[in-house]
């Protein structure tokens, strides 16, 4: 069964490795990409199920990325990372649909969150899909409400 | 661009709408558009979604069940967009108004019975809603009054909770009760009633404070006096009235910038389960408010639809403030939300919040709540609270103010307590009738402890109003020496004795009886002959 193609984009070398090694075995394939601009070659030339995106980089950041692939109508799902401090950051990139978040250095339950994502991302939900989701989510908050 | 003022007859009397649209289309101020529609249950909140009029003029010549329409207008208040709309009731005599009293409290800021000018009705509406002012007619003004008299405010019991009652009133009294009649637990004749809690609740109705008030429960030693109620009374009143009495609805509040949303909602409403407020905008201060007095356990957020304009300032504004409360923890659902759940989650560090990436709608709200009411627990407190419809829950504060002047038109006098505008007022001089506080329509002077204020005459018939003529023209030339209700009577007796003299004695000499009477007074009383401009208060 396919799994997806993944991308990973950020300016550190070495996280962007450590990120490929712990993801590998819950994607087809991993690419990478040191900025925005980078990886709107990847995401123009490959077909890209899910993205993995440091929000404070070069050139192109995460929000300009983001915010370029919705006005191009691409909803494929992004998570983000992003250093402490950058909340102004994170509630930017929020407003164009992020999938998840992360604080870096802490990716606790980042494999679980990319299966997910990849998985929207291959097989994007129908819109009663989405909302029977809603609807499961926030019966789950009614039952954990005391 | 539109700039006609729009306006909306419901109602099923062609005739009287013919009357009122001509005199709409000949004001000279303004320019202003009348729409028609008549009522059926579901039609108030659809015009106004629609086509969102200023001023709704309802005809209940054919409404026979008011509960319906008092939910809608009730429903319309709580949303903040909304609450400038003016809701005037028209009446086919004074009997049907009389009969349906439960309209003062809900919304409705004027009160019409036909036979009356009904000029007059769209002037004041005018102004009222729009501030728009060509002349008002000139009439007898009794003027210098200078006397104190007891007004009611309009006012309605809320609630139940064990044994006291919420108390929703325009009158923020200052002391420490309230003197009042109160409609249930008829053989009390006590009528100062102590104020236990005040200020930390938020009015259901459409005013502006909301007091806990302790019902004069006798105890065990007390012998049987018409000052107190027993506990077994009370108990005995909540078991009989067990039809009229709910449970207290769900309070939910709704933050959307969404014009028909509210309209949307308003098709799955059931004002028995819930009670939902609607609001553009995360105003802190408010919202901090209205949260710790109603601890609505649902609160929807509307993102805008456009990325560019979105703004999660306002929804990280309202999770820090949730956030800052120690044991309420609400569900807040965003809709119009690209992000996941568990991404805004994280960001915002809240847990009971969940996203959805489209709008809010009818069939969404519906569904949450109805989850919402499966998994509610049942509520263990004796919170009853009046039906909408309950005639019961109607009572005037009563309150002393100074009376300075009186017109078939209007009233005004000096009030130590600050009165909200469009409140409504009940005045017995000598026949009762509706006041509205409005802005003054000429200047009046204020002074230090209390301000005077100006207030239109309505709800009266033309018979009272003729009565309420002849009373001016009578205090304009006979002053009482004090507005007591014996003095009062006192005048009516003068009146109807002049009627007589009227009848046996030639007019000529009558006129001249009455000038003697004015020279030999030296009233200060004269007909006001021209209306000098006007300014806010």
């Amino acid at each position: 069964m396919n799994k997806g193609n993944l991308v990973i984009v950020d300016d550190e070398p070495t996280l962007v490795k450590l990120l490929a090694k712990k993801l590998k075995e819950y994607a087809d394939n991993i690419f990478t990409a040191a900025n925005g601009e980078e990886a709107l070659v990847v995401l123009a030339k490959q077909k890209i199920h899910c993205v993995i995106c440091d929000v404070s980089m070069p050139k192109m950041d995460g929000i300009q990325l983001i915010k370029k692939m919705r006005s191009d109508n691409n909803p494929v799902p992004f998570v983000f990372y992003t250093g402490v401090g950058n909340h102004e950051m994170m509630l930017e990139v929020a407003k164009y649909g992020a999938f998840d978040f992360f604080n870096k250095p802490d990716f606790t339950g980042l494999e679980e969150v990319i299966v997910r994502g990849l998985k929207e991302g291959f097989n994007r939900p129908s819109e009663t899909g989405s909302e029977l989701d809603f609807v499961s989510e926030y019966q789950k908050l009614l039952n954990e409400m005391k | 661009m539109d700039t006609a003022m729009h306006l909306a007859y419901l109602g099923s009397d062609s005739d009287f709408y013919k009357e009122l649209s001509s005199y709409v289309s000949n004001y000279g101020v303004g320019e202003f558009e009348l729409k028609e529609a008549t009522y059926q249950k579901g039609s108030l909140v659809e015009l106004i979604s629609n086509c969102r009029p200023q001023i709704v003029y309802i005809d209940l010549t054919l409404i026979i069940e008011v509960g319906d329409l008092l939910n809608e207008v009730l429903y319309l208040k709580r949303n903040t967009a909304l609450k400038s709309i003016l809701f005037v009731a028209i009446f086919p005599d004074q009997l049907s108004l009389d009969a349906n009293r439960t309209l003062l409290t809900t919304g409705f800021q004027l009160f019409f019975i036909k036979g009356s000018e009904t000029i007059s009705l769209f002037r004041d509406s005018a102004y009222i809603a729009f501030d728009a002012i060509s002349d008002f007619p000139t009439f007898s003004r009794a003027r210098r009054i200078n006397k104190n008299i007891t007004m009611g405010s309009c006012a309605t019991l809320y609630s139940i909770v064990d044994n006291d009652f919420i108390l929703e009133t325009d009158l923020d009294i200052p002391f420490d009760s309230i003197n009042l009649k109160l409609p249930i637990f008829c053989d009390l004749t006590n009528s100062h009633f102590s104020i236990k809690e005040r200020g930390n609740f938020i009015a259901n109705y459409p005013m502006t404070t909301s007091f806990l008030m302790q019902l004069p429960l006798a105890d065990a030693w007390s012998e049987v006096s018409t000052d107190f109620v027993l506990q077994d009374t009370v108990d005995t009143w909540k078991d009989f009235n067990k039809e009229m009495l709910v449970e207290g609805p769900v309070y939910i509040k709704v933050i959307s910038k969404s014009k028909k949303i509210f309209h949307e909602i308003y098709q799955f409403y059931n004002p028995a389960l819930f009670n939902i407020s609607f609001i553009e905008n995360v105003d802190i201060e408010n919202l901090r408010n209205t949260l710790e007095c109603k601890n609505p356990p649902l609160i929807f957020f509307e993102h805008d639809v456009e990325p560019e304009t979105e703004n999660f300032d306002q929804l990280s504004a309202l999770i820090i403030l949730l956030s800052s409360f120690s044991d309420y923890m609400p569900i807040v659902i965003c809709t119009n939300t690209p992000s996941k759940t568990s991404a805004i989650q994280k960001l915002l560090n809240y847990k009971n919040i969940i996203c959805f990436d489209k709008p809010l709608n009818g069939e969404i709200f519906s569904s949450l709540t109805k989850s919402f009411m499966e998994k509610r627990k049942k509520s263990d407190s004796t919170h009853f609270i009046f039906d909408v419809a309950a005639t019961d829950r109607i009572l005037d504060v009563k309150f002393d103010v100074e009376l300075t002047s009186l017109t078939e038109h209007e009233i005004t006098f000096y009030c130590s307590v600050p009165l909200p505008m469009f409140s409504l007022l009940h005045f017995n001089l000598p026949i009762e009738f509706i006041a509205t506080v409005v802005p003054p329509i000429y200047e009046l002077t204020n002074r230090a402890e209390s301000n005077q204020y100006m207030a239109f005459i309505n709800g009266i018939d033309e018979a009272g109003l003729a009565l309420l003529r002849k009373f001016i023209n009578q205090i304009i030339y006979n002053p009482p020496p004090d507005y007591s209700d014996a003095a009062i009577a006192q005048v009516v007796k003068s009146m109807n004795a002049v009627k007589k003299e009227d009848i046996a004695t030639p007019p000529e000499q009558i006129l001249l009886k009455k000038e003697e009477k004015i020279e030999q007074k030296n009233s200060e009383a004269f007909k006001e002959t021209r209306f000098s401009g006007k300014s806010k208060l």
